[in-house]
């Protein structure tokens, strides 16, 4: 969820707020525990140039998605499953080229 | 006289002789009439063949030379012994006495039966006698076995027929089946004791088969009817021991199979279609297992066909109520699971989880097991809930075992990612990041989706601190882990929140929502519900149940003006500042009800969606291989590939499906048959 923290509707009950906050803080938090699931960094819907799978899935020699089939970014902003990309770059004809555009292939740090 | 060549004439006269004295005696004793106790004529035989072949014993004595030369010379000449026997034997058969004695034998068995005492000494002299001439196969044999038949089968008529029902140990007046197998067991020991007392051998199995046929294998039907399964009911082991043995020896087990089967069945499906019993339903089943099993092994000597079909039947009933059973087993684990759980003592909870993994191993969808599994396991790991990692591992490797690595891998996912985040926790709280954060301690778990439940995204402002703290480790975040977005899952968080009341300050143990609505009271003594939902931006749902837990509950931390069970849109709530509790730290529970059945039809309705790209992927696979296959041919592929029970129905619109979306084809020529669409 996209937090915008500055916009908050506070509106009427602002000046309330103000001049209780003047006392001491009745609710104080001590402990937050909170829970995120995680993404990558690409498109909804945005598939793997070379194995056409959705990023959100994992390359083929794969079975489970996540921190054991990541992805690579190109400097040329290229995104690709990594064990994708490095079976490509294996191959002679890759030239060691991103295989959408034919560029030398640089990996953004 | 036998160097003279007299032999034969000796030996002439010697046969005349006895047969001659065989004669006069033996119809001597056949004219006695008194046939009744200690019948004379038994008496006076027993005399007379005891006196008979001493008497030919001497003889053969006497005549010692001529047995050992003229009649090992001569060619079909018995032995004076033999011929001696041979004697009486012409006699008794000539006179017809070979039947009186055969006769009178049974009738003295019969009265022994009826409880007389007989005088086994002479009963056995008498057979031994028909056995050595040759005479108890012929004549005594058949009318025994002929008696003993027509003997059981009047008292078991007799018996059968005044069956009462299975009355409890120890009050029994009236005979039940199993005081009648009690019954039946000392009528065979009976006998089996008169053969080794005075019958032959020989007699034994005949004998015992007779009286076991007409006592136990002609009422069969009716004693497993009847009873069958009140005896289980009632756990009567040792009594069911002996109905095993006794079926086993007459070969009518398949028929115990069957009851035994059936009462399973009855029995299982009974508790598993009562709604109403669904929170003690494994338990119960559990019992019912046990009890099954004890009998099984006391009983039925661990009979590996009624295991089967104990087995079998299981399975039936458990899978009779589509998914029901297989949510309440997961859930049972789950709550054996939980910290405070008074399920098992940790010494037993190995032992119940082994008996649970048998139940386990008999329902048929594996896969809505691992996903309510999945859930609870969720809930356990994010609030912290889990009694011990080791009792988890072991339930995992359980299941691995059971249902292989690809079964446990995501749940196994789903501990690396808590381990992974307590790591992460530890790094952020030395980090630079957490030093904006103040005195509030900031744990956040970070789950990769694939491994996870799915959960539906909830809008919620959080309060500004644990919204700082939120981007602070977003931050952190994005610094060792690049190229990932975090997405907040309020509804999965707790927080625990100090609150100042008249009585003195709390700790409040809360959902990340309760505590966020709760934060709001910090800044203002009362608040309508629309400023709530506009400072939350909480949906109405949500937004109603967690103002009920925290003005309506048990615990009230707000007042609700007006005062009522239920959350409008028009109330209004005030802080409770007069709160009291014991108690320095209170969890407040959230309103469940609505919530958890809904969850458990969204998991329900997920596995079904997983299992329809299931059903896709296994049509695809089997028509890839055969390319053409005819509609009733790849259903049953199908059924054999797929793990879990579909209806014809659901895959016909499987394939309905693909055939819309052109991965299939319809033959030109066979409407039937399938077509693969490379």
């Amino acid at each position: 969820m996209a937090q915008t923290p500055n916009q908050r509707p506070f509106g009427s009950a602002s000046s309330l707020v103000s001049l209780c906050n003047i006392f001491i803080m009745k609710v104080k938090i001590k402990d937050w525990k909170a829970v995120a699931g995680w993404r990558w960094d690409v498109p909804d819907d945005d598939v793997c140039g070379i194995c056409r799978a959705p990023f959100d899935a994992c390359c083929p020699s794969c079975k489970i998605p996540g921190d054991d089939c990541p992805l690579i970014w190109g400097e040329c902003t290229h995104v690709f499953h990594m064990h994708c990309l490095l079976k490509w770059l294996g191959t002679e004809s890759s030239q060691q080229q991103c295989p959408m555009d034919r560029r030398p292939w640089v990996t953004a740090s | 006289m036998c160097l003279h060549k007299f032999g034969s004439e000796l030996y002439a006269n010697l046969q005349g002789e006895c047969l001659l004295y065989a004669r006069t005696q033996l119809s001597e004793i056949n004219k006695e009439q008194d046939e009744t106790e200690n019948g004379t004529v038994l008496t006076a035989t027993r005399q007379f063949w005891t006196q008979y072949t001493q008497q030919l014993a001497v003889i053969r004595c006497v005549f010692l030379y001529l047995d050992r030369t003229y009649v090992l010379q001569t060619a079909n000449t018995p032995s004076l012994w033999a011929m001696g026997l041979a004697v009486v034997r012409q006699c008794l058969e000539d006179s017809g006495m070979a039947v009186r004695l055969a006769r009178l034998i049974v009738q003295e068995i019969a009265r022994e039966r009826d409880g007389a005492t007989v005088d086994r000494a002479m009963l056995r002299v008498l057979t031994q006698m028909l056995v050595d001439l040759n005479l108890y196969s012929q004549y005594l044999v058949p009318r025994l076995i002929e008696a003993t038949r027509e003997h059981y089968e009047r008292e078991s008529r007799r018996m059968v027929g005044r069956l009462v029902p299975v009355q409890p140990a120890g009050a029994q007046n009236q005979m039940d089946v199993p005081l009648y197998l009690d019954h039946v067991k000392r009528r065979l020991t009976e006998e089996t004791d008169r053969t080794a007392q005075y019958l032959s051998a020989s007699t034994k199995s005949t004998l015992l088969a007779t009286a076991v046929g007409e006592l136990i294998e002609k009422h069969t039907d009716h004693l497993l009817a009847t009873s069958f399964d009140d005896m289980l009911a009632q756990d009567c082991v040792a009594d069911l021991g002996n109905l095993y043995t006794l079926l086993e020896s007459v070969a009518r087990l398949d028929m115990l199979k069957r009851h035994w089967a059936g009462y399973i069945k009855r029995t299982g499906m009974a508790l598993v279609q009562q709604p109403d019993l669904d929170v003690a339903l494994v338990t119960e089943l559990l019992a019912l297992k046990q009890r099954l099993d004890n009998v099984l092994a006391q009983s039925f000597a661990g009979s590996e066909s009624l295991a089967h079909a104990l087995r079998e039947a299981f399975e039936e009933f458990i899978n009779a109520r589509r998914n029901r059973p297989t949510q309440l087993i997961a859930k049972f684990v789950d709550q054996c699971m939980r910290t405070g759980s008074r399920m098992a003592p940790d010494q037993a909870l190995d032992a119940l989880l082994d008996r649970v993994m048998v139940l386990f191993r008999f329902i048929q969808g594996k896969d809505m097991f691992e996903a309510f599994y999945k859930r609870d396991l969720a809930k356990r790991l994010l609030t912290n809930k889990s009694a011990s990692k080791d009792a988890e591992r072991a339930m995992l490797q359980r299941l691995k075992q059971e249902c292989g690595a690809g079964f446990t891998n995501k749940l196994e996912g789903m501990f690396r990612d808590i381990e992974a985040s307590e790591d992460l926790a530890g790094k952020f709280a030395g980090s630079a990041s957490a030093a904006g954060i103040g005195s509030m301690s900031f744990h956040a778990s970070i789950l990769a989706h694939a491994f996870w439940p799915t959960y539906e995204p909830m809008d919620l402002v959080v309060p500004k601190a644990a919204e700082e703290a939120q981007n602070a480790f977003t931050e952190f975040y994005g610094e060792t882990h690049q190229g990932r977005n975090l997405q907040w899952q309020p509804m999965l968080g707790t927080c625990l929140l100090k609150v100042e009341f008249d009585e003195g300050p709390k700790e409040l143990a809360l959902s990340v929502v309760q505590g966020t609505v709760l934060c709001l009271f910090g800044e203002a003594d009362e608040l309508s519900y629309t400023e709530i939902q506009q400072n939350t931006s909480l949906d109405d749902a949500t937004l109603q149940r967690t103002l009920q837990s925290l003005a309506c509950g048990k615990t009230r931390v707000l007042t609700k003006e007006p005062k009522g069970k239920n959350v409008d849109s028009t109330d209004r709530f005030i802080f409770n500042k007069a709160f009291s509790s014991p108690q320095a730290r209170i969890k407040i529970s959230q309103i469940q009800t609505k919530g958890a059945e809904k969850e458990t039809k969204d998991t329900e309705e997920r596995v079904q969606f997983d299992r329809m790209y299931k059903v896709d992927a296994a049509i695809v696979r089997i028509m890839k291989a055969r390319r053409t296959l005819s509609y009733t041919d790849l259903l049953t592929e199908i059924m054999a590939q797929l793990k879990f029970n579909a209806s014809a129905t659901e895959l016909k619109k499987r394939i309905d499906s693909l055939l819309e979306r052109e991965f299939l084809e319809r033959d030109d020529n066979d409407q039937s048959v399938y077509k693969y669409v490379a």
